[in-house]
Order: structure tokens, then C-alpha cells, then sequence
């Protein structure tokens, strides 16, 4: 028995061998064939010497493959690192193949005759992202822990109702509301907008949007990924008790020089990526914005103007950025006067400046991250009283990863200084009155230091437990606040399709003014910290066809949060005031307590993948507020939020897209007769939301440059933008019985050219 | 290590970790430590307003202190229009209530009364009912129809002086007395200036003065309102009698321009200088002919205040004196002269009236800056004590109420967002607090700065004013979107 085993093993052995010697040496015929050693060239000769690039662009491109074939004979080439090669091949009629990952093959012919050079470049098309093999960009995961929303690549510019603008495709997913009409305010599970936080590069930044229509503060194509936390993530992302928005930027791509030009009705942008050596890589961008002419045809009392810059600059782990943004609005009051009787205009101007030197090193299973950055914040609301703020930010991040154990530290601090000033110019010199501005203009000192500890530990196969924490600590002036935020998160990947998730924590953030501005921020510490406990599970689950089915429950309780009185009816069954704000802060900021709690649901086909890609996102969730008069929904509830986002991409380089919004209106308060002492707040709501986007792409490659022309039109169904309630007035009387809807319809169509190499 | 291993008990230990640090999440906190001022400790519950008695059923907008020919006071509360589900619309109307206030005020329904026209001005001793003609097209006052004007008088025995005057956008200047006022419609068909005597003893027709408009015409009476000065756009200044048909030209004269004590002298600043004007003889005299700036020109007793160049100056306004320089402003300009203290110091500013507004600036008593960015500076009655709004350069006219002791050179904050307060004469101070804004938040409080304390007053309370020869005060209380209850509220013992 035993040796007859040792029989079939043996000739099995022999078998084995034998198809593996005859394998090798039919692979050897086969390869050497394929690699084009001729038994002999033939006297009459040609040579070709090409260039390979990218259509569209001054892309050498190296390690094209190249056959030629001409009759029997064959060879193979490669191009060499600067796109080129040179060929020897018999003369007649020469037929050869490119190609290269990426890129659709190039067939051509050539009649060569004995003894001719031809040079040549060959352009070889780029593959649409969802044709390509790979990505050629090894795109960065998400830092921390907790359920959140990736999104990255063409995706991020070409998303229909965004006006090609990366952050606005925030408004677009599952558990954000948007509930002023036009403006990027996103209000995220139910938290006051001025809880989010925003990180660029791990920079704080105080805004991400200009004003209006104008966009994000950073060029669209240097945004390479867009992380979207709504809550529950882990301890280290910080110092806000809403959601937060993690943007990444990137340094210029190696493979050669880029550049591009956009030029929309409203606003032109150009970027420009070098690499100077291998290792040094720079890439500057900008946006001019003009808005004025499309808002002075509306109102030609209102002047829109904005701006922004990004610089950066990489050389090995070091990287240095500088970037800024500046909007501005003037509007002319003809309440106000100068000394001559000329009406004068009233500005609003928001500007920031960043430069940050960020050093990253990687050493075996550890990584350090270090980082400086300064930054100059200003803000002027209208006459020209504002606020100034000098910042120095430090911060050092680190983590080791072990078998089963994946560790995360990191400190930072800022030293800022705040003062009031009165950036009036000659030509808008009116009384200035700084204390209307109460806490936010106070000139003052302000100290944050923060600390934080993420261990995350893989308990069995596909489950991660994370435990964090951190402190984070307040000082200006003679107040000082302390947090200490502990977090938990659990991440199990129990099948190959199905993810289930859950976190929750506690979230704290210093006073806050109800939107996020520039120079507005560490004052009013006497109010004490808004504190948040967010709780949230949910799975995802992979369906056949890249479709993925997100769906999260979640709760969050908010104590001592900073809500905006949104309709500007402070005496309407809101809380007090705090006692120790004043001015305009003390008019619009509300300390209150509430909940907020819903269901998240996301179906989404990714656009990397597939020729037809998007979402349905929808959000059922419930905010609700303790106001004096009782629990009451909150000024920004909107009980359900659908947003649908479509796009196809279509031959000859055409790509629809189309978004249709959907969402409960907001509540507002009609005030009840005789004097509206007895009203109840938020007793009605806005009409529902619709609103349908469209948007169109179509790209031209020519040889050395590309041409993209999109047409996007915002609120095709020319729906009504409500911002509240007004009464009419009928001689001296205020006719509180009968309310009309504040508002006005809108639709706004943009249409843009790209070029770029 | 494969780290994709099967479950181990060590896992499960390390998961019941977990679970337990998980519950830790819920215990999250937060310090804080604050050692800034607020202001006085407030002691005791609040006090709601309806403890007190309230003045008519209905919402006033406003509260106007008055006296009537006995000198008693009264109290006049137009009344907020309530909505209407009435249509069409009725015509326009205000109504005024009045109330005498005094403890021997009768009982019988005299003391109270209810007046109403289309519209109304209050003065301290007579509400002006206006009517103008039904259907008047608004300001054009292009119509032949008159406008009923009725001078009504409180009292017991009120009186109510009727008047025919033409239609139109009027501009109505009473004299302080009450004795006479001015009525005139610019824009009207009409655009005579009608002199009247309140009680309807005398009516003289003015010219209209040379000028398109009432903002290039300035009219001021004299405290007993028997005397008009007009000064037309040409600055040529007028003196017309309210008695007799008597007028003095009294020629071109600077646009800056005070009665001396008595009102028999007129003052002037300008860049020619200071100048005196004997309204009777037009006599003028020269008091300092160094350029004046009217930025500052006050009197204060016997002695005239007046910034010249960069300088604060003084002179007798009677002449006489030299002028004497108060204040040099060698290093910064004076900007503005807010109060003097008993020893005639003087409390001012380095801020002009431009650039926070009239009467906001930092105050400097000396080379000590007390304020910053303050308004409304009092002194004490011993005059060892400063109270002020600290900064108070904002709209709503509020400011941390703050007192600056002026031996120890010390200041501390009384109570924050203080819009109005008065210091009682036993020492103690009211003030209307946490008023950012119109709301129910704001209240009443008095601050005993002796006992380092302070006390309810009234809830909800916007504004207060003190009713004469009473230790009573007519607080507003916020109700509602527009309009207060007035409250009779006694000032709190000590």
C-alpha cells in the first residue's frame, strides 16, 4: 500500500517536472519571440524615433510599451523616462502598438522606405477614471476613527448643484442640512453650523467657502480627498462638538509639468503644478472672483468681490503651504451718511492668511508629524469695526502601529492675539462703534492647548476596538476652561460585505459665534464649554455591482450650546441671553439645550468604477431645542432630507449629471395676536424644498492641452429661496395677521471653459 | 502575529476593557475657573411686574413726564396701534392717555384722560393733536384743506387751545416753557412760519427765511419762548417776538452758537473766534480770537469751555478775563469735554465726536484714563466718585455700568449691559441691566455700592424714570413684540 503510494508520488513528480521544464522552455520560445529577436533583420532599414505623450497634455510618458510588426518580423520597446525611443526596423509597411496602463492603445502604420528616419510623437488618449486599471494616486485614508464619508477625485469637482467646488459637495450627503437657502451653511445632525470644524492639511481654518456663490477658499484641483465626519469620531479630531470636514491637499504630481486655466461668468482660477527635481515639487493656485457684475445687474447697490491663493511646496517629508482668502460685500446704505450727504457704503470683509511648515518622517512601525503654522484671521462687519487675529500654532502628531495595536498621539497648541479695529477706509469713515462687536472685539490673549491618546486594537479578525481621549484647555483674559473628552469607537467587519459600526463619546468646544468666521473665535470663555454626547451605530453593506447601502442611527445631546437665533426674534420663546455677552454677540447667541437624533442612509454606486455613478442620501432626524416655552424643534430641524446625485459619463468625452434636493422646510414662529407674548417658537414651517441641478461636461483633447466646457444650472426648477416670515406694514400698524414668506426665486445657471496641459 | 486570528480569551479581556473605559465616555467634563467681574452680586428672586400696579390696559410706546399749570406731574402713554382685523382699515389713530401722578391725585376719573388725533406731539406740558385734513396725500400737503392743531394742557381744569394752520409735512417747534411754538410746512402750499402762542393769545406770520428746507434753516427759542432766532442758509440771524410783531436783525453770525446765563447774550464759535452778542443792541465783543473748534463749547457758571487748536481754553463769558488754557493737548489733541468736576477739573476725551459719536470717548481726569470708550460720565455728589457706561461705543446705548473713585484712582464694574441708570441722593444707584437687547431678560436693579451688593427691583424692565417730588418710578416693562406696561414702582428701601 505504501509503496504503491510512493509510485504515484514519484510519477507524479516526474509529471510535474517534466510540464514544468516544457512550460519554460515554451514560455522561452514564446517570450523570446514576443520580445522580438529576429533570426535576422533585413538589409533595408529604417528608423523611427518617436515621442510618446499624453493627449491633452506636455506629459512625457515613460515605460510606454511599444510593438512593431512589419510582415513576420516583430520587436518590442519601451520609452525611456523622457517619453522617447528609437526604433530599427525593416523598411515597408511598419505597424505598431502603444500602450501603457492608463492609457487607450495606439494603433499606427508607417510606409517606410529603406534607409528613411522618421521622427515622430505618438499621443496616446488617457482612459476615463472608471476604465483605468488603477489609480496612478495612492490616495490617503482616513486619519481617524469613526463612520464617515470619503470622497475623492473627479467626483469631488464635477458633482451637479456644487458649482464644481469640493466642500459644497458636503451639503449633498446623509445627515447635513442646509437650511438657509444659497449659502454653504451645513448644519450636521442637528448641531448648531458654528460646531463644525474644519481642517485643511491639519490646519484649523475659520472658513471654507467664500461668501455666495463664490466657492471654496482652495483651488478644486488641489483637493485631493475630502473626509466627512458627522459625529461620533474619535478623540483625535478636536475641539469642536459638531461634525467635522478634514479637506487634504495635494503636491504636485511627478510625472511633469501641469497647468490649467477656468474661466467661469463669475470667477477665473488657474492652477499650475511643477516638479522641479524629483524630490522638490511645487504647486501654486488662485481664484479671482467677479461676482459684482451678475449681483450689480440684480442690485447695483450690493459689490461682491473675493479671492484666494495656495501655495505648496514639498521636498521630502517637508512640506510648506501658504494659502489665504478674501471676500468681500459692500452694500450702500442710504441710512448712513458722511459728513458731505453722500450715502456710504457698508463692507463686510473676511480674510485669512495661513502658512504652515509640516514635517512628516517615518521610522519602522512609527510616523511623527510635525507642524507650525501662522495665521492672520481678520473680520469687519459692516462700518468697518472689526477684529484681527495673530496666531501661532504648534502641534506634533505621532503613532506606531504593532501587531494588534495601532497607537495615535498628538499635542498642539496656539497662542493668538485678538484686537478690535476699525478697518474703515477714507471713503466709508462713519462714527465706529467696536462694542457692538461686545466679546469678539475685546483685545485679548488667548491660550489653547490640547492633548490627545488614540489606541486602537484589532479584539479578533475584522473587529477594532478604539479607545480615546483627550483635554483640551481654554485661557483668555481671567477665564480658563478645561475638557476632557473621552471617546470609544468599535469597527467590525464581520463578512466581506457587511461593516457594522459604533461610536459615541463626549465632544466639547469653547463659545463659538453661530457661523464659523475669521478672527471669531477663543472669547465669551465665560460661558463656560458646549458640550456635546454623540452616539451613533450603523453598517454598510456591499452590494453586487460597487454599490455599497450605508445606513446609521444616531443620538446626540447638546448642553450649553451656542445657537443662532436665526430669525432675528429674540424676544419670541428662545432662551435668555447670556448675561455676560453683549452687543450683536448677545443679540443673536442663545445658550440652550437639546437633542437631535435620526437615521442616515446612503446608496451610492462609486465614481471611480463605474460609468454610471451616485447617490441617494437621506437623512430622517429630529432637532429639537429646550426653549422657555418648552421642548420645541430647533430653528434648523428639517425632518427629512433626500438628496439624489446621478452622473453618467457618455461617449466623446460627455458627462451628465443631474441632482434633485428634496427637504422638509424649516420651521419658523408666526407670532400670535394681540402681541405675540403667548407665541410658541418654531410653530410653522417653510414650505418644502425642491430644487433640481443639472450639469454638463465635455472635454476636447487636443494635442497639447485639453479643453473642458461644462454648463451647470443650480435650481433649474427655479424654486423659491424662504429665509422667514415677514409682516406687512398698513400705515402704523404691523400686520401680524398675516405673515408673508420672505424670499425670492433663483436659478442659477454657470457656465465655465478649462484649459490645461 | 496574524493579527486576522481567532478569538482568544486574552481578546475578550481586552474587549471587557473596552466596554468598561466605554462607560467612562459618559463621564466627560468640563472646569471652569473665572476670576473676571461681573459686576455686584445680584441677591434674591427676581421680582415679577405684576406686582406692581399698572397705568391704563394697554401697551404704550413711550412714556412722557409732564406737569400741569400747578406744577403737578402727569403722565402722558401714547398707546401702541394694535393689528386690526377690521376691512377696511380704520383711518389712523393714536391715542394718548394721561394720568396725574401725584399721591392727592382725586379719585372721581379727572385725574385720567383719554386723548386721540392722527397724530401727536408731547411735550412736558402740552400734547399737540394733529389732524390734518381727511384723505391729505401724505407729505405733499398740496391741499387748501387746514390741519387742526389742539394745544392740550393737563389739569384738573385742562385746557385745550385749538388752531387752524396750513397742511403739509410740519415741522412743530415748541419753546421749552410750552409758552409758544412754531409751526411750519415747508414743502406745503403754504410755507408761511406761523409763530404761536400756546395759550392762543398772540399768531404771527413769519416770512419763510431764506432756504429750500428745514435742514438749511435753524430755529431755537428762548427758555421762556418769547423769543424765535432764525438763522436762514446765509447764516443771517433773526430775532422775532412771540408777543408783539417786534424783530431784531442781528446780521450774519456763525452757525455754532449757545445762550449765555440770563439769555440775554448770545455766544459764538468759530474759526474767527469766540464772541459775545448782545441779543438787544447787536454790541458784539471779542473774547478770544484764537480759532475755536466746536467740537467743545460749553458754558459751566461764570466760565465758557471751548477747544482752540489742540488746546482746552476757558474765559469769563462775560469778558473781562483773559483766556486761559485749560488743558494744552501738547501730545494729543483734546477731542471732547464730557463733565467738570466740582473742583472744575475736567473730565474729557482724546476721542472726537466723530469717532465713536457724540459724548463716547476714553475719559481722562488728568493724566488718569478712567474710561474706555465710555459715555454718560457722572460725578457723585461729594464729587470723590465718577460713574460711567464702560465701553459704550455700540448701538443700543449700553455699557457696563462702572464707578472710578478717584483718591484710590481705582474702578470697578457695577453691573454689565447697563442702558440707563440715575444714583440716588443715599448713595445707592438704579440701573436698568442686562439690556444687550429689548427682551424680557432685562430688569431693574439697585446697587448698593456700600454693601457690595444688589437687589431686584422689577423684572422685564426696560427703562425707568423718576416721577417728580415722589420716591415712586414709572419703570417700562417688555411685553410683546413693540410697546411696555408702565408700572408705578416704589424705589426699594434701604
Amino acid at each position: 500500500m505504501q509503496s504503491r503510494w510512493v509510485v504515484r508520488f514519484g510519477l507524479s513528480a516526474v509529471c510535474v517536472l517534466l510540464c514544468f521544464l516544457l512550460g519554460t522552455v515554451v514560455a522561452g520560445v514564446g517570450l523570446a519571440a514576443a520580445d522580438g529577436i529576429p533570426a535576422a533583420l533585413p538589409q533595408q532599414q529604417a528608423t523611427i524615433d518617436a515621442q510618446v505623450l499624453a493627449r491633452g497634455s506636455i506629459l512625457r510618458l515613460a515605460g510606454v510599451t511599444v510593438l512593431v510588426r512589419v510582415g513576420e518580423y516583430s520587436d518590442r520597446v519601451q520609452t525611456d523616462a523622457k517619453g522617447h525611443f528609437v526604433l530599427r526596423v525593416p523598411a515597408g509597411l511598419v505597424e505598431l502598438t502603444l500602450s501603457s496602463p492608463g492609457f487607450e492603445s495606439l494603433h499606427v502604420q508607417h510606409s517606410l522606405r529603406a534607409d528613411s528616419v522618421v521622427t515622430t510623437e505618438y499621443l496616446l488618449r488617457p482612459l476615463p477614471a472608471f476604465r483605468r486599471p488603477f489609480e496612478s494616486t495612492v490616495r490617503a485614508s482616513a486619519q481617524a476613527e469613526g463612520q464617515h464619508v470619503s470622497l475623492s477625485g473627479e467626483e469631488l469637482r464635477t458633482l451637479p448643484g456644487s458649482l464644481g467646488d469640493p466642500f459644497r459637495a458636503i451639503g449633498l450627503l446623509p445627515g447635513v442640512a442646509t437650511p438657509i437657502p444659497l449659502l454653504p451653511v451645513f448644519v450636521v445632525r442637528g448641531a448648531s453650523p458654528g460646531m463644525n470644524g474644519f481642517f485643511l492639511d491639519g490646519m484649523r481654518v475659520p472658513q471654507l467657502f467664500h461668501i455666495l456663490v463664490g466657492g471654496g477658499v482652495v483651488h478644486s484641483r488641489l483637493v485631493e480627498q475630502l473626509d466627512f465626519y458627522p459625529g461620533a469620531y474619535d478623540a483625535s479630531l478636536g475641539r469642536y462638538a459638531g461634525g467635522i470636514i478634514d479637506a487634504k491637499t495635494r503636491a504636485a504630481r511627478k510625472d511633469g509639468y501641469h497647468g490649467e486655466l477656468e474661466v467661469r461668468l463669475f470667477d477665473v482660477s488657474a492652477l499650475i503644478e511643477l516638479p522641479l527635481t524629483s524630490e522638490l515639487r511645487v504647486t501654486a493656485s488662485g481664484h479671482y472672483g467677479y461676482p459684482g457684475l451678475i449681483v450689480h445687474a440684480i442690485d447695483d447697490r450690493v459689490a461682491l468681490t473675493y479671492w484666494d491663493y495656495q501655495l505648496r511646496v514639498d521636498y521630502r517629508g517637508l512640506t510648506v503651504q501658504a494659502l489665504g482668502s478674501y471676500d468681500s460685500v459692500s452694500i450702500v446704505d442710504p441710512r448712513l451718511t458722511t459728513g458731505t450727504n453722500m450715502p456710504v457704503a457698508n463692507n463686510f470683509r473676511q480674510t485669512f492668511h495661513r502658512l504652515q511648515a509640516r514635517y512628516i518622517a517615518h521610522a519602522g512601525r512609527f510616523t511623527v508629524e510635525a507642524g507650525a503654522v501662522g495665521g492672520i484671521d481678520e473680520m469687519t462687519i459692516f462700518q468697518g469695526n472689526g477684529v484681527r487675529k495673530l496666531s501661532l500654532n504648534l502641534r506634533l502628531l505621532g503613532s506606531a502601529r504593532f501587531s494588534r495595536l495601532r497607537l495615535r498621539f498628538g499635542v498642539d497648541t496656539e497662542l493668538s492675539r485678538f484686537t478690535a479695529e476699525n478697518f474703515a477706509t477714507e471713503d466709508e469713515q462713519v462714527r465706529a462703534r467696536p462694542d457692538d462687536l461686545g466679546d469678539l472685539a475685546g483685545a485679548r490673549d488667548g491660550v489653547v492647548a490640547s492633548a490627545f491618546a488614540v489606541a486602537s486594537y484589532d479584539l479578533f479578525s475584522g473587529v477594532t476596538a478604539t479607545l480615546s481621549g483627550r483635554i483640551d484647555l481654554y485661557h483668555a483674559g481671567t477665564t480658563t476652561l478645561l475638557g476632557l473628552d473621552p471617546r470609544f469607537q468599535l469597527r467590525a467587519q464581520l463578512t466581506d460585505w457587511l461593516l457594522i459600526h459604533l461610536g459615541t463619546g463626549y465632544y466639547q468646544q469653547p463659545p463659538s459665534f453661530p457661523v464659523a468666521l475669521p478672527g471669531i473665535d477663543t472669547f465669551a470663555l465665560r460661558l463656560g464649554l458646549q458640550r456635546a454626547i454623540h452616539g451613533a451605530v450603523g453598517e454598510e453593506i456591499t452590494l453586487p455591482a460597487n454599490i455599497t447601502l450605508a445606513a446609521t442611527g444616531f443620538f446626540q445631546r447638546y448642553r450649553n450650546a451656542n445657537d443662532v437665533v436665526l430669525d432675528f426674534s429674540p424676544l419670541l420663546c428662545t432662551s435668555p441671553p447670556p448675561e455676560s455677552l453683549s452687543g450683536y454677540p448677545a443679540q443673536i447667541t442663545r445658550q440652550v439645550a437639546g437633542d437631535s437624533y435620526g437615521l442616515e442612509l446612503m446608496l451610492r454606486r462609486a465614481s471611480a468604477k463605474n460609468r454610471i455613478s451616485g447617490w441617494i442620501a437621506y437623512t430622517l432626524g429630529r432637532a429639537e431645542r429646550a426653549f422657555t416655552c418648552g421642548l420645541r424643534p430647533a430653528d434648523y430641524d428639517q425632518t427629512h432630507v433626500l438628496n439624489t446625485v446621478l452622473q453618467v459619463r457618455l461617449p466623446l468625452g460627455l458627462m451628465v449629471g443631474a441632482r434633485l434636493f428634496l427637504s422638509t422646510g424649516r420651521p419658523v414662529t408666526r407670532l400670535q395676536l394681540p402681541d405675540g407674548s403667548a407665541t410658541l417658537r418654531n410653530n410653522e414651517r417653510l414650505a418644502t424644498n425642491l430644487q433640481l441641478d443639472f450639469r454638463l461636461d465635455r472635454e476636447w483633447l487636443f494635442r497639447r492641452f485639453a479643453l473642458d466646457v461644462f454648463l451647470e444650472v443650480v435650481n433649474a426648477t427655479y424654486s423659491e429661496a424662504v429665509f422667514g416670515l415677514a409682516y406687512p406694514k398698513e400705515g402704523n400698524v404691523t400686520r401680524y395677521d398675516m405673515p408673508v414668506t420672505n424670499g425670492f426665486r433663483w436659478i442659477l445657471p454657470s457656465i465655465g471653459v478649462r484649459g490645461r496641459f | 502575529m496574524n493579527h486576522h486570528q481567532p478569538l482568544h480569551s486574552q481578546s475578550w479581556k481586552v474587549l471587557l476593557g473596552c466596554g468598561a473605559l466605554a462607560s467612562c465616555t459618559w463621564a466627560g467634563c468640563s472646569f471652569l475657573f473665572d476670576e473676571s467681574v461681573e459686576g455686584l452680586p445680584l441677591q434674591g428672586d427676581a421680582i415679577a411686574p405684576d406686582r406692581f400696579p399698572q397705568l391704563g390696559t394697554q401697551p404704550a410706546r413711550e412714556v412722557y413726564l409732564m406737569s400741569d399749570p400747578d406744577g403737578l406731574p402727569w403722565v402722558a402713554l401714547p398707546e401702541v396701534a394694535q393689528p386690526s382685523l377690521v376691512f377696511p382699515q380704520p383711518p389712523q389713530s393714536e391715542t394718548v392717555r394721561l394720568f396725574r401722578l401725584d399721591a392727592a391725585a382725586p379719585l372721581d376719573g379727572r385725574a385720567q384722560k383719554e386723548l386721540r388725533s392722527h397724530h401727536n406731539v408731547i411735550t412736558s406740558h402740552v400734547v399737540y393733536l394733529i389732524e390734518p385734513p381727511a384723505g391729505q396725500a401724505g407729505d405733499t400737503g398740496m391741499t387748501a384743506e387746514p390741519t387742526l392743531v389742539t394745544a392740550f394742557s393737563p389739569g384738573l381744569t385742562y385746557s385745550a387751545q385749538k388752531f387752524t394752520l396750513p397742511s403739509g409735512a410740519e415741522y412743530l417747534l415748541p419753546s421749552s416753557s410750552d409758552a409758544a411754538f412754531v409751526w411750519w410746512t415747508a414743502k406745503g402750499a403754504d410755507r408761511t412760519i406761523y409763530l404761536v402762542r400756546t395759550d392762543g393769545s398772540y399768531l404771527r406770520k413769519l416770512p419763510a427765511p431764506k432756504g429750500a428746507s428745514i435742514e438749511q434753516v435753524r430755529m431755537f427759542f428762548d427758555s421762556s419762548g418769547d423769543r424765535l432766532f432764525v438763522q436762514d442758509q446765509d447764516t443771517v440771524l433773526t430775532v422775532y417776538f412771540s408777543k408783539t410783531e417786534q424783530l431784531l436783525e442781528l446780521g450774519k453770525q456763525p452757525r455754532v452758537l449757545i445762550f449765555a446765563p440770563g439769555q440775554r447774550v448770545l455766544l459764538s464759535c468759530s474759526d474767527k473766534g469766540v464772541k459775545s452778542l448782545a441779543i438787544s443792541t447787536a454790541t458784539e465783543m471779542t473774547l478770544d480770537d484764537a480759532p475755536c473748534d466746536p467740537d467743545i463749547f460749553r458754558v459751566q457758571g461764570a466760565d465758557l469751555y471751548y477747544k482752540s487748536g489742540t488746546q482746552l481754553r476757558r474765559v469769563a463769558h462775560q469778558g473781562g478775563t483773559s483766556p486761559e488754557v485749560v488743558l494744552a493737548g501738547a501730545e494729543k489733541e483734546v477731542g471732547q469735554l464730557f463733565t467738570l468736576s466740582a473742583q472744575r477739573e475736567p473730565l474729557y476725551s482724546l476721542d472726537g465726536p466723530l469717532r465713536f459719536g457724540a459724548g463716547i470717548g476714553g475719559g481722562w481726569l488728568g493724566d488718569w484714563q478712567l474710561m474706555t470708550r465710555g459715555r454718560r460720565p457722572t460725578f457723585s455728589s461729594d464729587g470723590q466718585k465718577v460713574y460711567f457706561l464702560e465701553n459704550a461705543a455700540r448701538s443700543d446705548g449700553g455699557g457696563e455700568l462702572t464707578i472710578g473713585r478717584l483718591a484710590e484712582r481705582s474702578l470697578q464694574t457695577l453691573a454689565r449691559n447697563v442702558r440707563n441708570f440715575q444714583v440716588l441722593p443715599d448713595g445707592r444707584t438704579l440701573a436698568i441691566a442686562n439690556a444687550a437687547f429689548r427682551g424680557p431678560q432685562n430688569r431693574l436693579i439697585v446697587l448698593d455700592e456700600a454693601a457690595q451688593s444688589a437687589r431686584w427691583v422689577v423684572d422685564s424692565a426696560r427703562d425707568f424714570v423718576r416721577i417728580p417730588g415722589t420716591d415712586d418710578l414709572l419703570v417700562k416693562i417688555v411685553v410683546g413684540q413693540n410697546g411696555f406696561d408702565i408700572r408705578r414702582v416704589p424705589i426699594p428701601l434701604k
